[in-house]
């Protein structure tokens, strides 16, 4: 399942996470499997009058509409998917989306998915393939209060801590592996974020750059782990295609991946242009949050440095890093024997 | 002996404007077989349930007299169907009513396994009820009935589904109790040989309202399958008979005749 | 028992499962057979081969998780058939109580336990408090309207016997109406079997400690991370296979309780 790194909602949406498994059965089915074309012009950008046909593509999001998709919904309000020649309908997601499967079977062109799920499907005979990082320093972390006495992952592993993290998270492993004899007690994140509020939880897996923004708004003050300083840094929001359809429409990829690129250059440029909207399309998350977490995610996408033109590209030794370690970790048997099959930077 | 049962003026009216009873008096003497004989609809189950207090009459009076010395009044009922628990041995069955006035277990079991005894299922104490006959269940019906040793044993009907040789053996069951533990016995019945051949005294009803036409006494002794045979019992039938038939036509006091 | 009458009932109950055990049979050759013809990828539904295979080779985990949810379920079994035949009395005993309190209780039943789960965790804690708790909710109403329907069923004709016996409300309830409502109770009590089991895996969905040893749901939640649907399924069927034993042995229990009724009954 494409597991959202976070799971994280203010209370309850771990329904639609339990769910999962009748998402997956819906896809075995079919019965999800609606190939009508996503509505010609639904979006907010004027196409001009005689302009060719759009081609109607869908992108199903992993969770709700807020920052970490900033570029997508700029790409789609500045028309730049439209003049990409595609009508691209951006469908919100949950923590129990399927996207992987989603996204492996047809049913959506592309889909937000983890980078490690893309390998872990794959050895499935899931052909899914990396098309944009949308953080090429993966944003996940684990925050704790900021009077918590842990100095670092280590101590908070060799504590007695109750740490909600998403069940089955490569990262569990990789951490229980690194620091043994843990004592940490690991609970699902299904409480969202209650349980770390009502100090049930004392720590909690997030994004560096959403949940602890939503806690200093409330007034609890939090510190943040690093996962990727942690050692284990993949490419945690991953836009991904099928091999068969990246086979099929390499051109409508490679304009797909271009239209993208350019609207996250823009969104990070500017992102107060282009959250309001965002936040029609979500109300669990204000203007003024989305706006802090524009800003404290925009180094983690683009790291002081990246050109306008490498937002999105990923690095061939990143994605060995990843099957290296998943494979010790045992969450897959073997590495890809071709490395180079599991991602593709447009050109 | 003294009258056991005293019934004056009982009228006893439904919602749903039947009239059961209406001026009914009658009088029981202690230790005597009563018998409430007549069609459906005269009251005479009316007049038991009020006996045993399941029901109570809008004017006039039904008392039981309790025995000197002895305190309240004790009234037990069998009903038409033996009512058994059926998930209870026959023996729990009979210890039932000690049970429920927190008699002590060894105590109560001794008394139940003895009234099972004398209604002739000493061997069926751990059957269960759906494991025993029709009469048999009747039997328990009436041990339970009894192990309390009530001054008054009221029967409703209580032989009315069995076949006629269960329902003699019963009637006749009924009487050796009777002669045995020394209670009186008011029964209702609407069968005519079964009032005839079990009443010391018989009380013949009639409907709308019910209300008793003619108290009589058959005057049998000693009862038995000899007595049954007889031409006396036959005449007594015959009697019994046509009051009842003069009871169906019988028109109240400020009636109107059909 | 004579020899031949139990080894009647053996052929009787022998016979009584083969079409189940053939229906079963054939569902699993079709099901193989569907994976052979039309490859919907493992990702997407794995064979039963792969999942017996994977069953196989986690039969220590999942042994571990059927032993820790079937613990959950029966805890929360043991606090809803308390509950729910307290509760059933209680409503049987008072039509007023029933009048008011039954709808109510409905619609307890419709709450959505996935949507209430979470709330457990704060209120409980996480452990097996949450997953006690959350199997008890699910099972609870199954047993409350059986000994409800059971109690408003008793015989009139025996209620009246208690009264001229001068039984008093509590002699009524526990000697009477409660031995009336046990084939009923019996029946409300397997559903609750089975819906415990599932409470108990909604519970360990977002309460359960993730470790070593882990519940049923929180094998379920790994391996759907882990892409690994034969596990998915595997576990799923550890879950049934609990769900079964719990509703053996309240079938058991119940028709060692029933014998009585059905000697006589019957």
């Amino acid at each position: 399942m494409t597991w959202h790194h976070r799971a994280v909602r203010p209370l309850g949406i771990f329904g639609a996470r339990a769910l999962a498994a009748a998402a997956l059965a819906s896809i075995v089915c079919g019965c999800g499997d609606g190939r009508a074309p996503a509505k010609p012009g639904s979006g907010a950008a004027p196409v001009p009058p005689e302009a060719p046909a759009l081609r109607p593509v869908r992108l199903q999001l992993n969770w709700m509409p807020e920052p970490e998709f900033g570029g997508i919904y700029a790409a789609k309000q500045d028309g730049l998917f439209a003049r990409a020649g595609l009508d691209v309908e951006i469908i919100a997601g949950s923590a129990g989306t399927p996207t992987a499967q989603m996204t492996a079977s047809g049913q959506v062109e592309f889909g937000i998915v983890g980078g490690d799920q893309v390998l872990t499907l794959r050895e499935k005979g899931g052909d899914l393939v990396g098309l944009f990082a949308i953080f090429h320093t993966s944003p996940m972390g684990v925050m704790v209060r900021a009077d918590a006495p842990w100095k670092s992952l280590q101590d908070l592993w060799a504590s007695d801590a109750t740490v909600a993290m998403e069940t089955g998270l490569p990262f569990v492993r990789y951490l229980n592996q690194k620091y043994p004899g843990a004592r940490v007690k690991l609970v699902p994140t299904g409480t969202g974020l209650a349980a770390f509020e009502q100090g049930i939880v004392q720590a909690q897996q997030c994004f560096i750059s959403a949940e602890p923004v939503q806690m200093e708004l409330k007034g609890i003050p939090v510190r943040v782990f690093s996962l990727a300083d942690g050692g284990y840094d993949p490419y945690t929001v991953t836009v991904a295609t099928s091999a068969a359809f990246l086979a099929k429409d390499r051109e409508a990829c490679a304009a797909f991946v271009r239209a993208l690129r350019e609207g996250w250059r823009r969104y990070l440029a500017e992102p107060a242009k282009y959250n309001p909207a965002i936040a029609k399309l979500n109300p669990g998350m204000t203007v003024a949050a989305m706006d802090v977490a524009a800003a404290k995610q925009h180094d983690l996408v683009a790291p002081p440095g990246t050109g306008a033109n490498e937002v999105g590209m990923m690095e061939r030794a990143r994605w060995q890093t990843l099957a290296r370690q998943l494979q010790e970790l045992g969450t897959i048997k073997a590495a890809p024997a071709v490395i180079d099959d599991v991602f593709w930077n447009a050109p | 002996m003294p009258d056991a049962i005293t019934v004056s003026g009982v009228r006893r009216a439904f919602d749903d404007g039947t009239v059961a009873l209406d001026g009914t008096t009658l009088s029981v003497e202690r230790g005597s077989v009563a018998v409430l004989v007549g069609p459906s609809g005269c009251g005479k189950t009316t007049l038991l349930r009020i006996l045993a207090g399941l029901d109570a009459p809008d004017a006039g009076t039904a008392s039981v007299a309790p025995v000197a010395g002895e305190g309240a009044a004790r009234v037990s009922i069998a009903f038409q169907e033996p009512r058994l628990l059926p998930w209870r041995s026959a023996l729990r069955n009979v210890a039932l009513p000690l049970e429920l006035a927190r008699a002590a277990k060894a105590d109560r079991d001794d008394r139940a396994r003895a009234m099972l005894s004398l209604v002739g299922l000493g061997g069926a104490e751990r059957k269960l009820p759906g494991q025993l006959s029709g009469g048999m269940r009747m039997r328990v019906a009436i041990a339970r009935a009894l192990v309390t040793r009530p001054q008054v044993l009221l029967l409703d009907e209580p032989f009315g589904a069995l076949d006629e040789i269960t329902r003699h053996q019963l009637d006749d069951l009924v009487l050796r109790l009777r002669a045995e533990l020394g209670m009186t016995v008011v029964l209702v019945t609407h069968a005519i040989t079964e009032a005839a051949y079990m009443g010391d005294r018989v009380f013949v009803m009639a409907p709308s309202p019910g209300r008793v036409v003619r108290a009589f006494e058959p005057g049998f002794g000693m009862r038995d399958a000899a007595l049954r045979a007889s031409p006396r019992f036959a005449a007594v039938v015959a009697d019994l008979m046509q009051s009842l038939a003069g009871a169906m036509l019988a028109v109240p006091a400020g009636g109107v005749r059909a | 028992m004579s020899r031949t009458a139990a080894s009647s009932r053996l052929r009787t109950a022998l016979a009584a499962a083969v079409p189940p055990c053939a229906v079963l049979v054939a569902c699993v050759c079709a099901w193989q057979a569907a994976v052979w013809v039309f490859r919907p990828g493992e990702y997407l539904l794995p064979s039963p081969i792969q999942v017996a295979q994977e069953a196989w080779d986690s039969r220590a985990t999942l042994a571990r998780a059927a032993w820790l949810t079937g613990l959950s379920a029966a805890g929360g079994f043991a606090i809803a058939a308390c509950t729910g035949v307290l509760a059933g009395s209680v409503l049987a005993a008072s039509r007023f109580l029933m009048r008011g309190l039954y709808p109510i209780a409905t619609l307890l039943q419709m709450v959505p336990l996935v949507a209430i789960a979470p709330l457990l965790v704060v209120w409980c804690g996480y452990g097996w408090r949450t997953s006690v708790a959350s199997a008890a909710i699910v099972s609870v109403f199954p047993v409350l309207a059986s000994t409800l329907d059971g109690m408003r069923g008793t015989d009139r004709g025996l209620v009246e016997l208690f009264g001229t016996l001068r039984a008093g409300r509590v002699q009524r309830w526990w000697k009477l109406e409660l031995p009336w409502a046990i084939p009923s109770i019996v029946t409300g009590l397997r559903v609750a079997a089975g819906l415990s089991v599932i409470g108990a895996i909604v519970g360990e969905f977002v309460g359960a400690f993730a470790g070593n040893a882990s519940p049923v749901g929180i094998v379920i939640l790994s391996a759907l991370r882990e892409h690994r649907t034969e596990l998915v399924f595997a576990a799923v069927l550890t879950a049934a296979v609990v769900g079964f034993v719990l509703f053996g042995l309240v079938s058991a229990l119940g028709w060692v309780a029933l014998r009585r009724w059905h000697a006589s009954v019957g």
